[in-house]
């Protein structure tokens, strides 16, 4: 039935020549179900496809554009935009715009950086990712609304134990560094290799609908000060609808960057410029992951801290 | 190598600089007074020892200098403090604490000895302040 196999690995591709009837889609899903517990997956590359081609070149200007934009964003921070006061008391209103601060605020490196890595990942490898993202996005709503109202009527605040959100901090700051380094290719020239464990985890995300909307509910738990702050404040706001009101107004407000940043790396990635983008994300991500990653530690007592953003 | 790498790694290493700038670069006239000089946050009321640390978007001062070996308490001030310096850790103490967003936390810290600065720092581990005693 199989005529012909070709194996490229540089360009990671394998060309199948059969008699088959079958549609290609069709072939690759039969030959999937046998490779995929060896951590392989096959899917269907057009031939007119653009391919990364002078590879080489592009991580040249990745790693310089990946760098504009953290240089851009740790300015942000040292400016003091961020720190307009915002008193009173706290409000469904006014933890939507704190919402909106956090998203562009540190926060973003942990948070942010985790969906940009995730989505470019998941864009990466799969066609239909608007799914995916607009299940993460609904299990963050929800999560926040409905923990948030939980905070309300225990008055005790479970998201608040500064060891167990430090160490999940790293913990992402050591997925978005792995990540990152896969979406910049360091990996690629050795990929055949490389143990398959935790790209398996990311394949397996995109192709169930619970772990996307699991893991946004999971942000709730990510070391971020605005959410620690709101997380108090619908502690002390007494009943499940107001907490849950609070809670659910800030994720609202922290939406609109979040979103951005998935569906942003989904339109990129099905783009003219797409292995670019990838690379100069994961430069971006690589960065924002050490941050994160010096920054938990630091947080933990383990290093001295050595910056102040 | 053609000129199109070279002129892309002088962007690069230019950027490195700049992050590497930004990173350390803190207001000087920021700092609490100093080694010689205790600071205008520092105040000493009925034998104990006051220090004043303004909590928002960061610790400011975000060092301070003090006495040692008097009684000492330290007060951190939020105002309208969303962000995570109102998430404050010092482990020297075991003190972790979500201040609220306006108003004055006072902490106890015994007796300082000089040579033992006191540290905190907030949740995310991104914002930090020190005390030295001498």
């Amino acid at each position: 039935m199989v005529k012909h196999v070709q194996v490229n690995l540089e360009r990671e591709t394998v060309e199948i020549e059969t008699d088959s009837e079958k549609r290609p889609e069709e072939i690759a899903e039969i030959l999937n179900e046998k490779i995929k517990p060896n951590g392989y997956i096959l899917s269907i590359d057009n031939l007119n496809k653009p391919t990364a081609g002078k590879s080489d070149d592009v991580i040249w200007k990745a790693i310089p554009i990946g760098l504009i934009f953290l240089a851009l964003f740790f300015l942000l921070q040292k400016s003091d935009i961020l720190n307009f006061g915002i008193g009173g008391q706290t409000t469904p209103a006014t933890s939507f715009l704190i919402g909106l601060i956090a998203s562009v605020s540190s926060c973003l490196a942990v948070v942010g950086g985790l969906v940009l890595s995730l989505s470019a990942k998941i864009s990466e490898d799969d066609e239909s990712d608007t799914k995916t993202f607009m299940l993460f996005h609904a299990g963050r709503l929800v999560g926040f609304a409905m923990l948030g109202g939980l905070l309300g009527v225990i008055g005790n605040a479970i998201g608040i134990n500064f060891t167990f959100t430090a160490i999940l901090g790293i913990v992402a700051s050591v997925v978005m560094i792995l990540l990152g380094l896969n979406l910049a290719g360091v990996f690629s020239s050795h990929r055949v290799t490389l143990p398959v464990g935790i790209f398996n985890f990311f394949r397996k995300i995109e192709h169930k609908s619970l772990t996307p909307f699991a893991i946004g509910f999971g942000t709730f738990f990510l070391p971020c000060g605005f959410t620690q702050t709101m997380q108090i404040a619908a502690v002390g706001s007494g009943s499940f609808v107001s907490g849950m009101l609070i809670m659910f107004a800030f994720a609202l407000g922290t939406l609109p960057m979040l979103a951005l940043l998935s569906f942003g790396s989904a339109s990129f990635a099905h783009g003219k410029h797409a292995s670019l983008f990838f690379k100069s994300a994961g430069v971006v991500v690589i960065g924002l992951g050490i941050f994160a990653l010096l920054a938990g530690l630091a947080g933990l007592g383990i290093i001295n801290p050595f910056f102040n953003i | 190598m053609n000129t199109n790498k070279i002129a892309l790694s002088i962007v690069t290493l230019s950027l490195v600089v700049g992050i590497v700038i930004i990173f350390s670069w803190s207001s000087v006239d920021d700092a609490g007074g100093s080694a010689g000089d205790p600071a205008q946050n520092v105040e000493t009321r009925g034998g104990v020892q006051y220090i004043t640390i303004n909590a928002k978007g960061g610790y400011s001062p975000q060092v301070s200098y003090a006495k040692a070996g008097i009684p000492t308490k330290l007060i951190v001030k939020t105002n309208g403090t969303y962000d995570c310096s109102a998430a404050l850790v010092i482990r020297s103490l075991g003190f972790q604490k979500i201040l609220r967003q306006t108003g004055e936390e006072i902490i106890d810290i015994g007796t300082p000895r000089t040579g033992e600065p006191l540290q905190g720092l907030c949740s995310m581990g991104m914002y930090n302040f020190a005390v030295n005693f001498n």
